[in-house]
C-alpha cells in the first residue's frame, strides 16, 4: 500500500480514537437524550472539536518550541544557540509525550482497530495504517514545532548542515517522544492491569504508582533542571568542563543536538575560547564536541530502531493484544462494604490507579513536598511573602488534581447515574480526596518554617487557614462540572449529570479554563486580604484574622450554593 | 420482598412521551406492572424500548407524562427511585480498570446492602455464572458476555423489587441464558418483584413473560399474554387466515405491520443476489 493512501485511511481509525478518547474522558452518559441526528451531529461536533484542540495545542507547542530561540535573536552566542535548541527539543519531547499519553488510554483497548482488523490488510499495511493513525493525534504538533525549529536554525545559522542536522535531530525527537510514550503506557498496563491481592502484589503495584507519578509529574520539573543544568553546559560549548553534569549532557538527548549543531556553527570556538578564571579543565578540550558528535549520529542511527519498534508496539497495541485476561482460582468472594460516600472515593482512587494519564495523582503529596522544599530552600528566611508563594504553588497543584478526578468516571458514568447516588456525594467525594492532597503542603511549610527564621509566627498559619479556601475552590470546580445542564434541545430537559472534559474537546480546554480562572480567583482572595490587610496594618495577627474570616465565607458561600443547586 | 404486595402496580406509566429534538422517541404510553409480573417489550430497532426503560430507571426524564415507580415520582426523588431498581443497561458498560470484586464493592456500598446478604449472593451467582476464575481481573480484560453476567449479578445483588433488563441475553451463553431465565422467574413467582425487560428473542418473550408488549414508533400497538396478542393480530383480518397456531414472530410482524415489507424486502434481495430464486408470495 501506498503512503498516501495509507494515510487517507488512517483517518478512519483516528476519528474513532479521537472520538472515544473524548467521550471515555468526559463520561458517556453525556450522551443521554441524544438520538439520531443529534447524534450525529455530536459526533461531527466532537470531531471538530478534536481538530480545533489539536490546533490549539499545536499552537502554544509551537510557541514553546520557538521560546528558546529568542535569546539568540538578541544575542547571537553559541551559549545562546546551544539553550535554545537543547530546550526548544527537551520543550516539544515532553509536550509531545504528555499529550500523547492522554489519548493512549483509548488507543491501547485496540477496540477503534476492531473494523481495520476485519478488512483484508496484509500485516505491514494494517501496521502503517494504525502507525499513522496514531501519528495523527498529534500530527499538527509535530509538524509546527519541526518548521519552527528548522526554519529558526536556519534563519539564525545560515548553515546548511545545522539545518540538515536539525531536521534529523527534530524527526529524532518526535520518534523517541512517540516510542517514550508508548513505553510509559505498556509499562503501566502491564504493572497495572496484572491484578493480584496478595500483598507483595500490592506493595509492588503502589510503588510502580509513586515511581510513575513521579515520572509523569518529572516532565514539568525538567524545566527546573534544565534551567540549574544550562549554566554547565555552555561551558561545554567553549570546551572546558568545568562540572561532571556537563559532560553527561553532552552525550543525552537532547542536548548533544544542541552541542554538535552549535559546534557546527562555531567550529573553532572550543580551542580559541580562554577557560573561565579559576575554572579547572578536567578533560581535554575538544572531548565534549566530539562526544555530543559521537552521539548525536548514534541518536540518528537509533532512530531507524526506535521507529521500528515504535512500529510494532503500534501494530501490536492496535491488534489488541495489549490487555491479556488474566484467570486466578479465587476462593474469598466475601466483599467489604463502605459508606456511600467512602466507596465513591475509593472507587475513584482505584480508577485513578489504573489509567496512565491520572495514575500521577498518587505521586502529588511527595510531588509537592519536594518541590516547596526546592523552591524554599533559595530563601534564608521565611518571611510572610516566601510563605505565600510556597502555599500557592501547593494550592495550584491541589487545582490541577480537580481537574483530573473529573476523568475518573469514563464510560462507567452511565453505570454511576443508574445507582441511587446523590449529585452532592459525587462532588464530596471528589473534592474531598483533592483537598486532601493539599494536606502535606501546610505540613510542609511548618516544618521549613520550623527550621529557618521566621518573620512572624503567624505567617505559619498562612498554609493552615488558606485550606479552606482550597476546599471552596476545589468544591468549586467539581461542581461547575458536575452540576446537571441543560441540552439546547425542545424538551429541554436536563440530560448531563455529570461530566468529565477531555484536553482533545476545545470546548471542554474553554471550560476547564473558566472553572480554573474562578477557582484561582477563590485561592488567591484570601492571600490578597491578607497582603492588603497587612500593608495598611502591618500587623500579622490582624491580617490572619481577615484570611480567616474570608476563607470561612468563601466556604460557606461554595457549600450553600452546592447544597440548593444540586440535589 | 412481599412489601411490594402492598402496591396495586410497581410501574405506573401514564401517557409518557419523549422526544429527542424533532424525533418522537414515545408518544402517550401507559403501562402497568404489577407485583409479580414480567413483562416483556417487544419491538424492531428505534422503537423505544431502551428509551421507555432509562425513562423508568431513572436516567432519563420524559418530556410530558406521568411516571411513579411504587408510589414514587423519579423526578421528586430519583434516590428513592434508584434503590428499588436493579437496572442492566444494553451495553454493559462497567467501569473497565476495576476488577469484579472492586465493582461489586462499590454498588453494594453505594445501593447500602446488608454485607451479609451481598457477600451471600456473590457466593451463590459468581459460580453459578462461571465467572469465579475473572473475580479478581481488570473488567476491561473481560469478554463482552462476562461483562453482561457482571452487570445481572450486580443488578440482583440487594434483590430489588423492579427489575429492568435492557436485551439482558445479549452476548450470553446458553447455560448462562437459562440461569437468567431463571432467575427472572423466581424473582417474579417467589419474591412477588416485578421484572421489565426488552429482548428480540421471540422464544424468550414468549416462554418467559406473562404479558407482552408491542412497541412500536414509540407506542404500545398491542398488549397482553401470547393469545391475546394472536387474537389481536387477527382482527380485521379475514376468517380463512385465523385458524392456525401463529408463532410470536408471525404476531409480531402482523402487529407492527412489517410482514408484507419484510417479503418485499426478501424478494427483492432474492432477485438481486440469486437470480434463479423465485419469490415468494
Amino acid at each position: 500500500m501506498k503512503l498516501r493512501e495509507a494515510w487517507r485511511l488512517s483517518r478512519v481509525p483516528y476519528r474513532e480514537v479521537a472520538y472515544r478518547s473524548i467521550e471515555n474522558s468526559r463520561g458517556s452518559s453525556s450522551g443521554y437524550g441524544l438520538h439520531g441526528q443529534d447524534l450525529k451531529k455530536r459526533f461531527e461536533r466532537t470531531i471538530g472539536s478534536a481538530r480545533t484542540s489539536k490546533l490549539a495545542f499545536a499552537v502554544l507547542g509551537t510557541i514553546g518550541a520557538f521560546f528558546p530561540f529568542l535569546e539568540y535573536f538578541v544575542s547571537p552566542t553559541p551559549e545562546a544557540l546551544v539553550s535554545g535548541i537543547s530546550l526548544s527539543l527537551a520543550i516539544s519531547l515532553a509536550y509531545i509525550v504528555f499529550y500523547s499519553l492522554q489519548i493512549l488510554p483509548s488507543f491501547a483497548s485496540g477496540e477503534s482497530y476492531v473494523l481495520l482488523r476485519s478488512l483484508p490488510l496484509n500485516d505491514r499495511d494494517f501496521s502503517l495504517v494504525a502507525m499513522l493513525s496514531f501519528v495523527r493525534t498529534f500530527d499538527y504538533i509535530a509538524l509546527t514545532t519541526s518548521v519552527v525549529q528548522i526554519c529558526s536554525v536556519a534563519f539564525l545559522t545560515h548553515s546548511l548542515v545545522a539545518t540538515v542536522m536539525m531536521t534529523a535531530g527534530s524527526i529524532t525527537n518526535l520518534i523517541f517522544a512517540m516510542a517514550i510514550a508508548l513505553w510509559f503506557s505498556g509499562i503501566f498496563y502491564k504493572n497495572v492491569t496484572r491484578g493480584g491481592r496478595s500483598l507483595i502484589a500490592k506493595i509492588g503495584r503502589a510503588l510502580f504508582l509513586i515511581t510513575w507519578g513521579v515520572a509523569a509529574m518529572s516532565i514539568a520539573f525538567l524545566f527546573n533542571f534544565i534551567s540549574y543544568a544550562l549554566p554547565y553546559f555552555a561551558s561545554a560549548v567553549l570546551g572546558a568542563i568545568t562540572q561532571p553534569v556537563g559532560l553527561i549532557l553532552s552525550v543525552l538527548h537532547p542536548f548533544s543536538i544542541g552541542l554538535a549543531i552549535t559546534n557546527v556553527v562555531y567550529p573553532a570556538l572550543y580551542v580559541t575560547n580562554p577557560l573561565p578564571p579559576r575554572e579547572v579543565l578536567l578533560v581535554p578540550r575538544g572531548v565534549p564536541p566530539l562526544l555530543s558528535y559521537l552521539s548525536t549520529f548514534c541518536y540518528f542511527g537509533l532512530t531507524f530502531l526506535v521507529a521500528r519498534h515504535t512500529f510494532e508496539s503500534v501494530s501490536r497495541t492496535t491488534r489488541g493484544y495489549g490487555l491479556a485476561t488474566t484467570k486466578r482460582q479465587v476462593l474469598d468472594f466475601r466483599l467489604k462494604l463502605q459508606k456511600p460516600l467512602a466507596a465513591y472515593i475509593l472507587k475513584d482512587l482505584r480508577l485513578a490507579s489504573k489509567n496512565p494519564s491520572l495514575a500521577f495523582f498518587y505521586a502529588t503529596p511527595l510531588f509537592e513536598v519536594i518541590t516547596l522544599a526546592v523552591v524554599t530552600v533559595q530563601f534564608p528566611r521565611m518571611s510572610a511573602t516566601s510563605m505565600i508563594v510556597a502555599t500557592v504553588l501547593g494550592c495550584f497543584f491541589t487545582i490541577m488534581i480537580c481537574s483530573t478526578l473529573l476523568n475518573t468516571e469514563g464510560a462507567g458514568l452511565e453505570y454511576t447515574l443508574s445507582l441511587p447516588l446523590k449529585g452532592r456525594t459525587i462532588i464530596n467525594a471528589k473534592s474531598l480526596i483533592a483537598s486532601l492532597t493539599y494536606t502535606p503542603v501546610p505540613m510542609a511549610l511548618l516544618i521549613i518554617g520550623l527550621s529557618k527564621q521566621v518573620s512572624s509566627s503567624f505567617t505559619l498559619l498562612i498554609p493552615f487557614v488558606e485550606a479552606a479556601s482550597v476546599v471552596a475552590a476545589c468544591t468549586f470546580q467539581i461542581a461547575f462540572f458536575v452540576k446537571p445542564r441543560k441540552v439546547k434541545d425542545e424538551s429541554g430537559v436536563q440530560i448531563v449529570q455529570a461530566e468529565g472534559f477531555s484536553i482533545m474537546a476545545a470546548s471542554d480546554v474553554k471550560r476547564l479554563m473558566q472553572a480554573f480562572a474562578i477557582s484561582s480567583f477563590i485561592l488567591l482572595l484570601p492571600i490578597i486580604a491578607y497582603s492588603v490587610a497587612f500593608l495598611v496594618s502591618l500587623n500579622h495577627a490582624l491580617s490572619i484574622g481577615v484570611m480567616i474570616a474570608i476563607c470561612a465565607g468563601e466556604l460557606g458561600t461554595i457549600v450553600s450554593l452546592v447544597r440548593r443547586t444540586v440535589k | 420482598m412481599s412489601a411490594t404486595l402492598k402496591y396495586a402496580s410497581i410501574v405506573e406509566a401514564d401517557s409518557i412521551s419523549k422526544n429527542y429534538g424533532q424525533v418522537k422517541a414515545l408518544s402517550n404510553l401507559n403501562l402497568k406492572l404489577a407485583p409479580g409480573e414480567i413483562y416483556g417489550l417487544l419491538g424492531p430497532n428505534g422503537a423505544g424500548k431502551s428509551t421507555l426503560i432509562k425513562i423508568v430507571a431513572g436516567l432519563l426524564a420524559p418530556t410530558s407524562g406521568a411516571l411513579r415507580i411504587m408510589g414514587l415520582d423519579p423526578a421528586v426523588d430519583p434516590t428513592g427511585v434508584k434503590s428499588k431498581i436493579g437496572y442492566v443497561s444494553e451495553s454493559s458498560t462497567l467501569y473497565d480498570s476495576l476488577t469484579p470484586r472492586d465493582f461489586f464493592e462499590f454498588v453494594s456500598s453505594i445501593r447500602k446492602t446488608d454485607p451479609e446478604l451481598a457477600s451471600e449472593k456473590i457466593k451463590t451467582l459468581i459460580p453459578a455464572f462461571g465467572i469465579d476464575e475473572y473475580y479478581d481481573s481488570p473488567i476491561a480484560t473481560l469478554s463482552m458476555g462476562t461483562k453482561q453476567k457482571l452487570s445481572i449479578i450486580a443488578a440482583l445483588l440487594h434483590e430489588p423489587p423492579l427489575l429492568l433488563l435492557d436485551e439482558p441475553l445479549n452476548g450470553l451463553d446458553a447455560r448462562s441464558s437459562r440461569i437468567v431465565k431463571d432467575i427472572i422467574s423466581l424473582h417474579a413467582r417467589k419474591n412477588h418483584g416485578a421484572v421489565l425487560f426488552s429482548t428480540h428473542i421471540m422464544e424468550v418473550a414468549e416462554n418467559v413473560c406473562d404479558r407482552i408488549g408491542i412497541i412500536y414508533q414509540g407506542s404500545i400497538v398491542a398488549e397482553g399474554s401470547l393469545d391475546e396478542l394472536r387474537r389481536q393480530a387477527r382482527s380485521g383480518e379475514d376468517s380463512s387466515t385465523s385458524g392456525s397456531k401463529e408463532t410470536l414472530e408471525e404476531v409480531f410482524l402482523k402487529l407492527t405491520h412489517e410482514q408484507q415489507e419484510i417479503m418485499d424486502t426478501i424478494n427483492s434481495l432474492r432477485s438481486a443476489f440469486f437470480a434463479d430464486e423465485k419469490t415468494t408470495a
